[in-house]
């Protein structure tokens, strides 16, 4: 690994985040969070950014995928957001902070000192993916391979993927990560074996984290909050597994734009820009891997079920709806974007799930295959060797602090969480490829559940933590 | 069993997983700081080597060599799985499966492809085959024939 090898990869990561903070810059909630959050959203709304432009400059306007088209995509949102920064310096003073800028000291040392150890944890992957060649199947055969052709050709629809006599596994599979790969190695003009869009990958993990410490922290306390964010850091399956941070995968991806949506859906005040914000996360995940259209479709449920809540007065219920629709609008373009994107492509080497998909045969399979399924997911979740017995303390803790689920946000969390797995469920219930598929998969639900379980796990410890509720007080309550 | 027992039960199973688990990531962040250290400097086809192994290496080398960016080749497999390890690293160059899955068609540009790969396993050397190509009657010329082998 050279000096130059290192830097390319840390100026991918800049890439993607210097253009995620103008926009957080531009959307007021985001701008209101702690830096450390901020940037975890920012490399995530980035991604999207840069990758989204790309996507729609190349596919609906034929513009090549080279250097001006991704500066100007890193650019316009980076410049915006300091010109937005610069016009706001006057007023900043006068700027609500954050409802969560001033936590108690109580056990700073401690969260301090467990910052460090997830600190210490993401350095892992970011030195073997800088200083290895990729080694992870998946990301080899799909995510980089789709990279090295969309580069190639210079655009989004290379005749490898339009022409059906080429071999491509998973061809219409959602390029959002393989262009934002490609940004990488244009800008930094990457040689064939140069892997600088390693980090890109590494990255998404400590967004992830990120995510989950800010969407715990509001649901529960600070305590809690680097608990659960610690717990989730460790396993080696997440630095270094299939799917993990070292992979060039798109899970860690995946479960930080669903994540992300949701506690901005779930846990920020609703308003357009908070929405909108959430709404392009969403897109993300939508661009991401083809359970994201899924996984898009249930945080908005979830979001709706807070209109639906009361009966508020028109202004507020129209406010609302507001909210709802710009969250639901950036999903719903990146959905018609990718169907139109594939609708030139041929398929071809996929397993196909949503074509072959019918309910008798999925009720059938989830019947007859139940309990291998169960037995399965047991035994996948429990494995030592890549989760360390994360889910087994996730599982006792839940049990312990069940006084957690009274909380609506508590419950929700944990349907959300429930989603991947339920896909998942869906998936082994008619693949021919049982149980090989869910051997190979399993472990990947989880992560893209991370999010949402990793803020229950914060509120279940949240509840460990209260004096029990004496009855007299409980009734009057 | 009673709340305090559990609560206790769930901090306990915490500590317990906090202690080991923390222990063997700081043990792997250390072990991949130690790559960094070790392979400071090297060119990556240097790094390359000591990861898939010379032959690997050297052969993917030969292939690269043999086929020109722009031209395609077909690609075969001695075990499941293999040719996708290969093809990434041959790419951008495309590539036509000839596994016998038998529905993809024979065509004008299949007829004229140069080079045969057959992937044998994850970092054991892919072979390479020259094959006898021409243009089959009836067809046009594919745009790589202009390229010298």
């Amino acid at each position: 690994m050279s000096g130059a090898a290192l830097a390319a990869n840390l100026g991918g990561i800049a890439l993607f985040a210097l253009p995620g903070l103008g926009l957080t810059e531009l959307l007021a909630p985001a701008r209101r969070l702690r830096l450390q959050h901020r940037l975890g959203y920012a490399y995530l709304l980035g991604v999207v950014a840069v990758g989204g432009s790309l996507f729609v400059g190349s596919h609906l306007f034929g513009v090549p995928l080279h250097r001006p088209a991704i500066a100007a995509a890193t650019l316009v949102p980076a410049v915006l957001g300091l010109a937005m920064w610069v016009r706001r310096r006057p007023r900043r003073g006068t700027e609500r902070p954050a409802r969560l800028g001033a936590t108690p000291d109580r056990g700073r040392a401690w969260r301090l000192l467990a910052g460090m150890v997830i600190a210490a944890v993401c350095l892992g992957p970011l030195a073997s993916a800088v200083s290895r060649p990729l080694q992870d199947w998946d990301g080899r055969i799909f995510w980089s391979a789709q990279a090295a052709y969309m580069r190639a050709a210079g655009t989004v629809d290379p005749p490898v993927l339009t022409e059906a006599q080429w071999f491509v596994i998973h061809p219409r599979y959602p390029p959002l990560l393989p262009l934002a790969q490609v940004a990488v190695q244009e800008i930094f003009g990457a040689g064939a074996d140069d892997q600088f869009y390693r980090a890109l990958y590494v990255a998404f993990f400590a967004a992830l984290l990120l995510v989950i410490h800010h969407g715990a922290l509001r649901a529960s306390g600070p305590l809690p909050a680097i608990l659960a964010s610690l717990c989730v850091a460790l396993p080696r399956l997440v630095s270094f597994g299939s799917g993990g941070a070292t992979s060039a995968n798109a899970d860690l991806a995946l479960a930080g734009f669903y994540g992300g949506a949701l506690v901005l859906l779930l846990e920020e005040r609703p308003g357009r820009v908070a929405g909108f914000a959430a709404g392009c996360l969403l897109a993300g995940a939508v661009m991401t891997k083809n359970e994201g259209e899924l996984l898009a479709a249930v945080a908005l449920l979830m979001a709706a079920s807070r209109l639906l809540r009361r009966r508020p007065r028109l202004s507020i219920a129209v406010h609302r709806l507001g909210w709802f629709v710009a969250a639901a609008l950036p999903a719903l373009a990146a959905t018609v974007l990718l169907a139109s994107w594939r609708a030139g492509i041929p398929n071809r080497d996929d397993e196909g799930y949503f074509a072959s998909l019918r309910l008798g045969e999925l009720l059938h399979g989830a019947w007859t295959r139940l309990l291998p399924i169960v037995r399965g997911a047991g035994r996948l979740s429990l494995e030592w060797s890549e989760w360390q017995g994360l889910w087994l303390v996730f599982v006792v803790v839940l049990l312990a602090g069940y006084r957690a689920l009274k909380r609506r946000l508590a419950r929700l969390m944990l349907l959300a969480g429930a989603a991947p797995l339920a896909i998942g469920f869906a998936a082994y219930a008619v693949t021919s490829r049982f149980p090989i598929l869910m051997d190979e998969t399993w472990d990947r639900f989880l992560l893209q559940a991370s999010v949402p379980l990793a803020i229950v796990f914060a509120c279940a410890i949240e509840a460990l933590d209260e004096p029990p509720v004496k009855p007299g007080l409980a009734a009057s309550s | 069993m009673g709340r305090r027992a559990l609560r206790w039960v769930a901090f306990g199973s915490m500590a317990i997983y906090l202690a080991v688990a923390v222990t063997l990531a700081l043990r792997q962040t250390f072990l991949r700081l130690r790559w960094v250290v070790a392979s400071a400097g090297l060119p990556p086809e240097a790094v390359r080597r000591g990861v898939f192994g010379e032959p690997y290496v050297a052969a993917i080398e030969g292939i690269r060599r043999a086929i020109p960016a722009g031209e395609p080749y077909l690609i075969s497999e001695q075990r499941e799985y293999s040719l996708a390890w290969v093809r990434f690293d041959l790419l951008p160059r495309r590539a036509i499966d000839v596994r016998a899955r038998g529905w993809r068609p024979q065509n004008c540009l299949q007829a004229q492809v140069r080079w045969l790969v057959v992937a044998t396993g994850q970092n054991r050397p892919p072979l390479l085959f020259a094959l006898p190509a021409g243009v089959p009657p009836g067809c046009p010329p594919a745009p790589w024939t202009g390229l010298s082998r």
